[in-house]
């Protein structure tokens, strides 16, 4: 087995680590987590390094690159602001959903400039018990109605949406001058810069141009989301780790760096284990898409996972900062906040408990 | 017992009524909840184990326990401002203070006249509370006080301040004594105020003293019996923040039972059922070790391993029941809409302030390792 990145994925990875050093500065993050605003200024910049379309066809200005990159740059974002993180995902994600289950007309209309950051994206699953977002089929096109929980919400000029029609699960591409839509900023414990909405669809009129393919594999678009939020929870649960191992290296404490009690070690290793796990999990689940095998197991599997881990190991994190960890002088607060969303987002904890054995038992 | 049930009925029906309509409210703003905490001046819960001959409200620590974790059951910012003023503000006057500090200061306190804070925390003194490096140098029949504290919950607020200062390097931990500082004594200056990741209605700053003359009768305990003072009132605060994390746990219960009977689907799940039992068996485990420890000093025991185990072990329970109480409520449970991410964020410190959880582990096991 070979578990190296290729070439292309390191130079991926390295031009993703740069920009997240570089551009992505203390400032900015609490300018943004203060005011609640989505980091538009980023995201262009991310566009402009061909992150906006990262798997995409390049004759549709996508990068063209594969599962396991598209993980890399959420990885490294996610290290060092979550909320671009999601963001950055949705938006792919919404991309991912255009250009399979786009008609030909939708592809040309949107995915170019979805691909370069033009349009921002993003995406609105199902809810979790299918009951609320329901449409219909009317004279001239459709109605939906229902309720999805959304980032990019204030910013995203398409939404594609997932509906059930007929019994059938269908989708669409809202724009952001439909009518019948209401998007609610929704305050949250973390990921306060991602601009987490509720989308309100009442009555919402579309037409028959904006309703997707046929067969909508919703499935595959919710694994590539696990997977996605897997990389954001190992990129939150190294800047953890990197976060702790240097305060407990400064940190002295009765004549000692507080790195060398036995306490603090278990801790470190303790996270350095989850991350890792977490990190193999993931990049195998992505691997495997790549391959054209089946993955939605293994991405479930690798969500569940790493988002236990992200959350043991933030918070971990503030206990080894201390009081200082509970203060916003440090980032490790905000790294657990942001963290406790991969339980919950794409489905929670319990529900993948019962999804993954449903697997093993069929 | 029927008394203490009608105690914590009487706490409780003022933290449903008064205190949980301000709770997001304050961890939102910031803003210190100073008329609720007049209120509870008003109704003895800022002195309930204190004599009523000093101002208390005559009650034990039984009581006391139950009073911070019914109001840290609906506000966990208001719990730890009653709890801190009560076993770090006032309980160490009372403990050791002399009849004149004791009438002029713990009525005070007591009565909720005012609250009390306690500065033993330092930049370098952190887990390791008797590195304290702030001075206190005897010089023509005064203190002269030099140093910081951080940390610091009501600094702002509070009027009175009992402090550790060294008083005689050479002798180490035998050289550190208490002192009662006053609001608004010259070289005696306020600080940052911390914006944290819970707690956020409760105040927490840093303050330092420049020069700081005291009178010679600030000194609290006899000199060099520092150490002694502030490791006594930390075992009695380790058993209210055991209590305040148990009421924040049973928040945390309670809110879920609430959420899971309004919403049926997600009651036939198993892992959900579950959860909701192992909380509320951890909960009543919790309880016992924190109304244990608050026996045992209402019989005038030392609770040092007691203590640390009752904080220990309900600030442990308090995470796990706000951690699956966000997850019982689904992506709900993330948003502000419910209180739960609230109960986590506050939680929290429960394992770090008063000793963290790691030194209450060194704690116990020395006790036990003790020949």
């Amino acid at each position: 087995m070979n578990f190296n990145l290729t070439e292309n994925q390191k130079m991926l990875q390295e031009m993703a680590r740069k920009f997240a050093q570089k551009e992505i500065t203390p400032e900015k993050i609490a300018e943004h987590e203060k005011m609640k605003k989505f980091p538009k200024e980023l995201f262009s910049k991310l566009a402009e390094l061909g992150l906006a379309g990262i798997t995409i066809n390049s004759k549709y200005n996508g990068a063209e690159m594969d599962t396991v990159s598209l993980t890399i740059a959420i990885e490294e974002v996610s290290k060092v602001f979550a909320s671009l993180g999601i963001n950055l995902l949705a938006h792919n994600l919404g991309a991912i959903a255009v250009e399979l289950f786009g008609t030909a007309e939708q592809k040309e209309k949107f995915l170019s400039a979805v691909s370069i950051g033009d349009k921002i994206c993003t995406v609105g699953l199902l809810d979790a018990n299918y009951k609320t977002n329901k449409a219909e089929e009317i004279a001239d096109g459709y109605v939906i109605n229902g309720k999805h929980f959304i980032v990019n919400g204030e910013i995203a000029d398409l939404y594609i949406i997932f509906s059930v029609l007929n019994g059938k699960v269908s989708a669409f591409i809202l724009e952001k001058e439909a009518k019948g839509k209401e998007i609610n900023n929704i305050e949250t414990m973390g990921l306060n810069s991602s601009s987490f909405s509720e989308l309100m669809l009442k009555g919402c009129k579309l037409s028959k141009e904006n309703i997707m393919k046929d067969d909508i594999n919703i499935e595959e678009i919710i694994s590539i989301g696990r997977i996605g939020i897997s990389a954001l929870g190992i990129g939150i649960s190294q800047a953890c780790l990197d976060s702790s191992i240097e305060y407990s290296k400064k940190r002295v404490q009765f004549d000692e760096p507080i790195c060398n009690f036995n306490l603090m070690q278990e801790m470190l290793t303790e996270m350095e284990m989850q991350t890792s796990g977490a990190r193999l999990l993931t990049y195998n689940a992505a691997f495997l898409r790549d391959q054209k095998q089946s993955f939605s197991k293994e991405a479930t599997i690798a969500k569940l996972y790493s988002s236990q881990s992200v959350v043991k190991s933030a918070l971990s994190a503030i206990q080894i900062h201390g009081g200082y960890g509970y203060t916003k002088d440090y980032a490790v607060e905000r790294y657990f906040r942001d963290a406790k969303a991969t339980e919950l987002l794409f489905g929670t904890t319990e529900l993948h408990k019962t999804e993954i054995a449903k697997t093993l038992i069929k | 017992m029927e008394e203490l049930e009608n105690f914590r009925a009487f706490v409780r029906e003022f933290a449903e009524s008064e205190v949980k309509p301000i709770a997001a409210q304050i961890d939102k703003t910031g803003e210190f909840p100073s008329e609720i905490i007049k209120k509870m001046g008003k109704l003895g819960l800022l002195g309930i184990p204190f004599s009523k001959e000093y101002g208390g409200t005559g009650c034990d620590n039984i009581r006391y326990a139950i009073g911070v974790e019914e109001i840290s059951r609906v506000c966990g910012s208001t719990g730890i401002t009653m709890a801190a003023h009560t076993s770090l503000g006032t309980f160490p006057i009372y403990a050791f203070g002399t009849e004149e500090q004791k009438k002029k200061y713990v009525t005070r306190l007591a009565s909720g006249a005012c609250l009390g804070a306690f500065g033993l925390t330092e930049p370098n003194a952190g887990s390791d509370a008797a590195g304290t490096q702030t001075t206190a140098v005897l010089k023509d029949g005064h203190y002269v006080l030099n140093g910081s504290k951080i940390f610091i919950t009501s600094a702002s607020i509070a009027e009175i301040f009992v402090i550790t200062a060294v008083t005689d390097k050479s002798k180490g931990v035998h050289g550190i004594s208490g002192f009662i500082v006053e609001k608004g004594t010259k070289g005696f200056s306020i600080g940052k105020h911390e914006d944290k990741l819970g707690l956020r209605g409760s105040n927490t700053c840093e303050f330092s003293f420049e020069g700081c003359i005291i009178p010679k009768e600030a000194l609290l305990g006899e000199l060099g019996q520092g150490f002694k003072v502030f490791m006594k009132t930390l075992d009695g605060g380790r058993v209210s923040i055991g209590a305040m994390a148990l009421g924040i746990a049973q928040g945390a219960l309670d809110e879920s039972v609430k959420f899971v009977k309004q919403n049926k689907e997600v009651s036939n799940n198993q892992i959900i059922k579950k959860m909701l039992a192992d909380m509320a068996t951890e909960i009543s485990t919790a309880r016992f070790l924190v109304y244990h420890a608050a026996t045992l000093e209402d019989k005038g025991k030392t609770v040092t391993k007691e203590s640390a185990m009752a904080k220990l072990y309900a600030s442990a329970v308090a995470m796990r029941a706000s951690n699956w109480a966000i997850q019982i409520h689904g992506i709900e449970g993330y948003t502000k809409k419910y209180p739960v991410e609230r109960f986590i964020r506050d939680a929290k410190l429960t394992e770090i302030g008063e000793g963290t959880s790691e030194i209450q582990r060194l704690v116990i096991a020395r006790e036990l390792l003790k020949s």
